[in-house]
């Protein structure tokens, strides 16, 4: 498989995992997490960089497939 | 945990009789792998659901040698609560129980996520894992 196709499969499953750490950090969506933000980061560290840290995944997998 | 590749890490955690799983995106982690080898990519972020909980392990850094830096492997419930994660940011060097086991190797224990020592060692955290799951199985 060539390395853009790899890319292309891994941002669509990191997509997907989004939802995941956006309800470990018990918020059902983006907005909500961006609202909440500070009270999240006050509850718990890692929900609240768990999240930052998989936006920024999903971001630089789309720098990479030149979306940006 | 550092200094060990990351293949290793996910062959340990496959091992795992409760995490066998896991071996069923062996082509996918391998992909992900060969993206970081390549230097196309610099960071492994992966997860599975199964049946009553979710195992998770996100490397945001990695050396030169593309062995393990920054690391988080953890288990969370199906009520989205952490049951135990091992990490090593720094941010916990002056908890006694991390000083006296190996900083900033780290566990964060419950819902409450508990700080806990942690001796940095792929063995330790795969048998506690182990041990683990089997607990959860009873309920």
């Amino acid at each position: 498989m060539s390395q853009t196709n790899k890319l292309i499969n891994l941002l669509e499953r990191a997509k997907e995992d989004l939802q995941k750490w956006l309800n470990f950090a018990n918020v059902s969506s983006l907005d909500e997490f961006y609202e909440k933000q500070e009270n999240i980061k006050k509850q718990s560290y890692h929900k609240y960089t768990d999240v930052i840290e998989h936006i920024n995944f999903i971001k630089k997998i789309e720098v990479k497939l030149g979306k940006y | 945990m550092e200094n060990t590749k990351i293949d290793e890490l996910m062959f340990s955690c496959m091992e795992i009789e409760k995490l066998t799983e896991i071996s069923l995106d062996y082509d996918f982690i391998m992909d992900n792998i060969s993206l970081i080898d390549d230097d196309i990519l610099d960071e492994f972020r992966y997860s599975k659901d199964f049946k009553s909980f979710n195992f998770y392990v996100n490397i945001q850094e990695f050396s030169d040698k593309k062995k393990i830096k920054k690391y988080a492997v953890g288990i969370v419930n199906s009520n989205q609560e952490n049951i135990i994660r091992y990490d090593n940011v720094p941010h916990h060097n002056s908890n006694k129980k991390v000083k006296e086991k190996n900083p900033p190797h780290h566990k964060h224990i419950g819902k409450d996520e508990q700080v806990d020592g942690f001796s940095g060692n792929i063995k330790d955290m795969q048998s506690e894992l182990d041990e683990i799951l089997k607990k959860l199985d009873l309920f």
